[in-house]
């Protein structure tokens, strides 16, 4: 029978280690994938990985089951990766973070969803969809991975990166512009 | 949305299902094979670290509450002797007939001389010593057991 991720963590709490090696074979992939794209170098997203599930080792007896897991997880993969990125890179992160306010977000979406188009093929998008991650901030693409990939709402992505909704909607719509700009500059919208 | 320019070759008719999460068409990327057993090592060598700091504060503790217990016992000893505790007890073996006719005394005189306090120390420290003895075995087990998954 297969356990929730709830169960398996609730197991891990009284010292189950195959409960917890279960729960890293489910999210390795996942978490891997997301402090790559985060980071975009796949040695600080190993790293990012190994310390997240080294961190909620330590920190199992605090898990609260009513709390989202998967939430509560990249919440610590994203600390863990952005950890990694600084020791690597020793640079300044600060600014990197610091929070552009609504107000100047004068752009008007009216939804956050966009037509990609039929004719393009996979390899493609995925490509243009990659290019476009990478040029986003950190907190915006954690958002954008967690809400698309990881399929969290918006409040749950809020609530896993400890911003408030309206920030998190803001960084996303900024994706979603700058994929358009990126599929326009290729004459594809 | 931006409108179709002369250049695009697909006009706005043409473009697809409006997508609300658009990134996930990402391609699909997957960890190294070795990263799992890479992460379950280095759980490991937390375990093993945490439990080796855990049993050294466990076996100082163990150690300096099996002498407690030692002085504790010293300490009750010399109390149950200064106050006559011992010699009532010699004479609870030197005949049954006189436990029972001194009994009601004895009982009495036991409540009023019981060295309390050597009493009370030899429980406490034994307690300890047990419980610092229980917590490190439980340590190396918990240890044992993580560490042989891994």
């Amino acid at each position: 029978m297969n356990r929730t991720d709830g169960e398996l963590m609730e197991a891990a709490k009284s010292g189950d280690i195959r409960s917890f090696d279960e729960l890293i074979g489910r999210y390795t992939d996942r978490v891997y994938a997301f402090a790559l794209r985060l980071s975009g170098e796949s040695s600080v997203a190993e790293d990012a990985v190994q310390e997240t599930f080294i961190k909620l080792w330590k920190n199992r007896s605090r898990y609260d089951e009513k709390r989202n897991f998967s939430s509560w997880l990249f919440a610590i993969a994203r600390n863990a990766t952005l950890d990694q990125m600084r020791k690597r890179r020793d640079i300044a992160f600060s600014s990197v973070f610091v929070g552009e306010s609504e107000e100047s977000f004068g752009e008007d979406i009216s939804d956050e969803s966009i037509a990609i188009p039929e004719d393009i093929d996979r390899r493609t998008m995925a490509g243009i969809l990659e290019e476009t991650l990478q040029s986003l901030t950190p907190d915006q693409r954690a958002i954008v991975l967690l809400h698309d990939i990881e399929r969290m709402t918006f409040d749950e992505a809020g609530k896993a990166l400890g911003k408030p909704l309206n920030t998190v909607k803001s960084h996303y719509r900024r994706a979603i512009i700058a994929l358009r700009r990126k599929l326009a500059d290729r004459g594809l919208m | 949305m931006h409108q179709n320019t002369g250049q695009s070759r697909i006009s706005p008719q043409s473009l697809g299902i409006m997508d609300d999460r658009p990134f996930s068409q990402l391609a699909v990327v997957s960890a190294p094979d070795t990263l799992k057993t890479k992460t379950l090592d280095r759980i490991a060598g937390f375990e093993r670290r945490a439990c080796r700091v855990r049993i050294a504060g466990w076996v100082a503790l163990a150690a300096a509450s099996i002498g407690a217990f030692a002085a504790s016992c010293a300490y009750a000893w010399n109390a149950a002797s200064s106050s006559g505790f011992i010699q009532y007890i010699s004479l609870a073996f030197s005949g049954s007939t006189a436990v029972f006719s001194y009994s009601k005394d004895l009982s009495l005189s036991i409540v009023e001389s019981l060295p309390a306090l050597g009493i009370a120390l030899i429980l406490a420290a034994g307690l300890v010593s047990a419980g610092a003895v229980w917590s490190s075995v439980r340590a190396l087990k918990q240890r044992s057991r993580v560490v042989s998954f891994a």
